[in-house]
């Protein structure tokens, strides 16, 4: 479970986050969903350990304590990979950091090449791959530590039709497995179809976490994109439907 | 942590091993060096030999001087060419690839009047060292003829010729056969310096700016290995690394002048023993991580490859003191201080001249002082979220 709790950060005069507040629960994925600017890679550079926060608190499975990373698999967007080495090195070499034993890490990525059926480069060097073959490296960096928590900053970013599918596919697999996935996006359709939570940030604000269903029925629309719009255009939300809850200061009365 | 570095020491050393424009930059440097510098040696070498063998061609206008056909069979036997010509201007000199001319000078009334007294011109059409050493190793063998042939006077005359040269020097040198002069010496300590200066400087730029600009370095923060164990482990690699260029440099030094195969190729006849090699490598070691930290130091303060690889360019030019010790030997102050201290100290070993040990454990103190405090800088920088977004 990652928990954001009040969250901002300033970079000089610039305030990228300002107050983000959030929970994503294990076997679920949840969308931090937001305009360019909102202030996600921020938040999840945040949560990842990286940025220290100026005021607010993160927890990954009810700790604070960042050195217990194994629990945290992160996808930045900061997406390189050492390109004088293979996929397996790659994969290998970031999970024996993550301090994984070596023959659980050969399982992981045994069984991390099947579900991504990346077998064609797994032991090729990894300069010159395309944006979905590194994607897969960098999905299989993860997944050969197994992670109970994955963060993901914009993955589908630049990655075709099948490869978002694919994408997508390994994220809901993940998901049965009881993984907490939180990613960030300004897709509106890759929110639609993959998340079963909903987090609307805009000006370094969190402003809502729902499912979209109830987003749908608090905003009175019909699609993400008009709801997105309505919830960040300061229009007022319809009452919280029975059996979820609302967070930060959000606009429903 | 010690598991950590290991891991990423290993990384590292594989990535370095498959990376062939680093590997490139340095073989270049620490291949093509050597061979500059023994070439130089060749040249220097040479030229000193042309003076002394090289068939001198000397030409005389005999119509006007009877005292030159004197001198003529002397000359011959030593070698020199003689070339009878007919004036003197500067054709002459082209047309018979003349080193000098000969010519008598006249007598006027304020010369002495003795018969045996004669004064000659050597005229050269040239003022640069190589020519004017040549005009001056023939007026030295035309000397050595006068000297003779005043001696053999005096002998005649009941005169001991020692009385002629009431004081005699001689130069001698206890130097062994194979130990060369100066010139291969204080070329070994500026190779040395320039070899641990130079041959890290792409790789030091990689590992760190071109890491960051690559988008790798990120997103090895995220892992569980602790920030300062990259430094530590890009450090220690960096400078086993510059200790090892400065090994190699100087043993392809060393291999050029040992082999007669490229003595041949290179004219390169003198050499040093491999024992003040490996001498000069101790008294420079703690250059070697003090090097290091530097180069990651520029390159982790760097917003770009093109920039660390400027500022590093800049930085190498501390190897600089290396090469003008000569001229700095007499300042004393300058032995307590990083890079001049190891390399006055290692210079006066290598011409078997005392050093002042007391200096050089100070400026390798002082050396290693600064390794630390840049090395600390180094993880101070990568502990900061600057190092992240600054780029």
């Amino acid at each position: 479970m990652i928990e954001a709790i009040s969250l901002a950060k300033s970079f000089g005069t610039v305030h990228a986050v300002t107050d983000v507040s959030f929970a994503a629960e294990d076997g679920r994925i949840t969308a931090l969903l937001g305009d360019n600017g909102a202030g996600k890679t921020t938040t999840i550079r945040m949560l990842a350990g990286i940025l220290r926060p100026a005021r607010g608190e993160v927890r990954i499975d009810g700790q604070s304590d960042f050195r217990q990373r194994k629990n945290l698999g992160i996808l930045s967007d900061a997406k390189g990979l050492y390109e004088r080495l293979s996929s397996r090195e790659n994969m290998v070499y970031y999970a024996s950091l993550m301090g994984i034993p070596k023959d659980e890490i050969d399982r992981n990525i045994t069984s991390a090449i099947q579900l991504l059926e990346m077998e064609d480069i797994i032991d090729r060097r990894t300069k010159g791959f395309s944006t979905g073959q590194k994607m897969k490296v960098l999905l299989g960096r993860l997944l050969s530590f197994r992670p109970k928590n994955l963060l993901l900053d914009e993955p589908t970013a630049g990655l075709d039709v099948m490869a978002t599918r694919r994408f997508r596919s390994v994220l809901r697999n993940l998901k049965d497995a009881g993984h907490c996935v939180v990613f960030s996006t300004h897709v509106m359709q890759e929110v639609e179809q993959l998340s079963d939570s909903v987090i609307i940030m805009h000006d370094g604000r969190s402003l809502v976490q729902d499912t979209v269903a109830n987003l749908y029925l608090r905003t009175g629309c019909t699609a993400m994109e008009e709801a997105f719009v309505h919830i960040i255009g300061g229009n007022p939300l319809l009452p919280i439907v029975k059996g979820t809850r609302d967070i930060g200061e959000s606009h429903h009365d | 942590m010690i598991n950590f570095i290991r891991i990423i020491f290993r990384h590292e050393l594989r990535d370095f091993l498959r990376d062939r424009s680093t590997l490139k930059t340095m073989f270049v440097i620490l291949g093509f060096m050597p061979i500059l510098f023994s070439r130089i040696i060749g040249d220097v070498e040479n030229r000193v030999k042309d003076v002394r063998e090289k068939d001198k061609r000397v030409g005389y206008i005999q119509r006007e001087s009877e005292s030159i056909s004197e001198i003529i069979p002397f000359l011959r036997q030593q070698g020199i060419q003689m070339v009878p010509v007919t004036q003197l201007d500067r054709a002459t000199f082209v047309d018979n690839k003349l080193d000098a001319l000969l010519a008598e000078r006249k007598k006027t009334v304020l010369d002495s009047p003795d018969n045996f007294s004669k004064s000659f011109d050597l005229w050269t059409s040239g003022s640069n060292e190589k020519q004017l050493a040549g005009v001056h190793y023939i007026q030295n063998l035309i000397a050595s003829y006068g000297q003779s042939l005043g001696r053999r006077h005096l002998i005649l005359r009941g005169v001991s010729p020692e009385l002629m040269e009431p004081l005699h020097v001689e130069v001698k040198s206890i130097d062994e056969d194979k130990s060369s002069g100066f010139a291969v010496l204080d070329l070994l300590v500026s190779l040395l310096g320039m070899g641990i200066f130079f041959s890290t400087l792409h790789l030091a730029v990689d590992t760190t700016a071109g890491e960051r600009e690559r988008q790798t370095l990120e997103s090895m923060f995220y892992t569980a290995a602790p920030r300062t164990a990259f430094v530590l482990s890009k450090w220690l690699l960096i400078t086993l690394l510059v200790f090892l260029s400065g090994w190699m440099v100087g043993t392809i030094f060393w291999m050029l002048g040992e082999f007669s195969i490229f003595q041949t190729l290179l004219s390169r006849t003198t050499t040093f023993p491999y024992r003040e090699l490996l001498r000069g490598l101790l008294i420079f070691f703690p250059l070697c991580p003090m090097i290091a930290a530097m180069q990651i130091m520029i390159g982790s303060l760097s917003t770009s490859v093109k920039q660390a690889q400027a500022f590093n360019g800049v930085s190498s030019l501390l190897s600089l003191p290396l090469s003008f010790l000569m001229f700095v030997d007499d300042i004393k102050a300058l032995n307590w201080a990083p890079i001049f201290g190891q390399g006055l100290a290692f210079r006066r070993i290598l011409h078997g001249e005392e050093f002042d040990l007391a200096a050089l454990l100070g400026a390798e103190a002082l050396t290693l002082t600064l390794a630390v405090l840049m090395g600390g800088f180094v993880i101070r920088r990568f502990n900061e979220e600057k190092m992240i977004y600054a780029s």
